[in-house]
């Protein structure tokens, strides 16, 4: 499930423009990490949607055998069949109840899942079930509103301070991107090189991306 | 690669030429100097889809569109990411290991041939957008490129166009490239209504200032001497507006 993509269209200025600076960082975050071979790690999304996040890791280098997306949602589980390659595993039903190996995973994704859950004990339980899939020395890699989104009663923002909490063994690092979507539509409309100039100030990104790291040891 | 009776000794020479490339990690999305002049055509395309073609989502959806020279699919997911149905997608890729490489990628609704451009059975003026990356620079032959730009061009229906990212100025180091200028790209699609935009820093200095700091790419970017790509469209006029189309419906 994608944040940016209900109602919104990849042909307006102001989401392309966040989704290139969230593929941006997290092509920096990698980086980073000297992983310089993405064929060969592997990535599993919590809550893919229609596939257009593991489309994105396809498109940067990941292989479709080392994908998994996990999916609640009939109709988005169906419409993910259709846009990815055979090779990609994808498994209908909610994430804590879905068999999958222990620590077999580099990275454990979810984008604008946890912001959508307002059952704490269920977002405990589901942050659980995703750590236990992190290999060590791998993560879960998050993105998501850091803030409530205005007008969406739905969707609350998930602070760092709970994001630690979720996931109390993790090392925790996280940069404030995207700018506010009302704010980024308004300005867009004058000229998309506002994006740019107003993302600066960091007051006014709404959300959270983060790499929450599992030791080695 | 499988040798034909009827292929031309250009394709021959295609992938001699791209079998000697060993580029290493040069061209790896992880290198910001990439992900940067990526970035920066792929914005370009929406900004052309949306204000010059007037492309809307639902128009996404429902055109047809074909990558000769497809590679490893990387085009075709950006295309499946922006919307594009993966039935009314095609690519044709000459080399063997690329096209299981993009077969590999793609989902399966999406039609690959295997082979050059004359094996694909696609029927005259049934695509929308015939799309070309990087093909036309490795093309070394005029009379191989024009036909096979006159075969792009009879795919298309009225209205569609031909999107074409390529280098309009060859590589003095890589003599198997050379750039099509845009005098050579309007002699190729002489029937064509063009939108053009310089696009892509040149690599070496992208390289250069983005070891630097990666904002720099934009700094010198805002130089269009210093683009080496061009940006495309290529319109093929006809009667038929794209809403007659997408609605089936006369104005």
């Amino acid at each position: 499930m994608s944040p940016l993509s209900d109602s919104t269209s990849i042909l307006d200025p102001d989401i392309w423009q966040a989704t290139q600076e969230r593929q941006r960082a997290m092509l920096q975050l990698f980086a980073r990490l000297g992983w310089r071979d993405l064929a060969s790690r592997r990535v599993l999304e919590v809550g893919c949607g229609t596939g257009e996040n593991l489309l994105e890791f396809l498109r940067i280098g990941f292989r479709p055998r080392n994908l998994v997306g996990i999916e609640s949602q009939a109709d988005r589980f169906a419409q993910a069949m259709q846009l990815l390659p055979s090779g990609v595993t994808l498994m209908q039903g909610d994430a804590p109840m879905v068999k999958l190996p222990d620590e077999s995973e580099d990275i454990v994704y979810q984008s604008g899942v946890f912001s959508a859950l307002l059952d704490a004990p269920f977002q405990w339980r589901l942050a659980q079930t995703m750590w236990r899939w992190v290999r060590p020395g791998g993560g879960v890699l998050w993105y998501d509103f850091a803030v409530a989104r205005a007008g969406s009663p739905g969707v609350q923002g998930v602070s760092v301070a709970r994001l630690r909490e979720l996931f109390p063994q993790g090392r925790v690092e996280h940069r404030r991107l995207t700018l506010s979507a009302p704010i980024a539509r308004r300005v867009c409309r004058w000229h998309p090189v506002l994006y740019s100039c107003l993302n600066t100030l960091p007051a006014l990104r709404t959300h959270l991306l983060a790499w929450i790291e599992k030791p080695n040891s | 690669m499988p040798s034909h009776p009827d292929q031309h000794p250009e394709t021959l020479a295609i992938a001699e030429r791209y079998a000697r490339r060993r580029s290493g990690d040069l061209y790896s999305i992880l290198r910001p100097a990439v992900a940067l002049s990526t970035q920066e055509w792929q914005l370009q395309m929406l900004r052309l889809f949306g204000s010059v073609c007037g492309f809307d989502d639902e128009d996404l959806r429902r055109m047809k569109l074909v990558d000769v020279g497809c590679g490893y699919g990387g085009h075709l997911l950006d295309f499946l990411r922006i919307g594009f149905a993966p039935g009314n997608l095609q690519g044709i890729e000459l080399l063997p290991d690329r096209a299981a490489g993009a077969r590999a990628k793609l989902p399966a609704a999406l039609t690959l041939h295997e082979g050059d451009a004359g094996i694909a059975n696609i029927a005259p003026e049934s695509q929308d957008i015939v799309f070309q990356s990087v093909v036309f620079s490795s093309l070394l032959d005029d009379r191989f490129q024009q036909v096979l730009a006159d075969r792009m061009w009879s795919w298309l229906r009225p209205g569609g166009g031909v999107l074409w990212y390529d280098f309009v100025v060859g590589n003095p180091s890589n003599p198997d490239v050379r750039g099509v200028p845009v005098r050579r790209l309007k002699a190729l699609f002489p029937l064509g209504r063009f939108t053009i935009r310089r696009v892509t820093l040149a690599p070496p200095i992208a390289r250069a200032v983005c070891r630097v700091h990666p904002s720099l790419y934009h700094v010198f970017n805002a130089l269009p001497l210093l683009r080496t790509h061009v940006l495309a469209w290529i319109e093929k006029p006809g009667s038929m507006a794209r809403h007659d189309r997408v609605d089936g419906q006369s104005p």
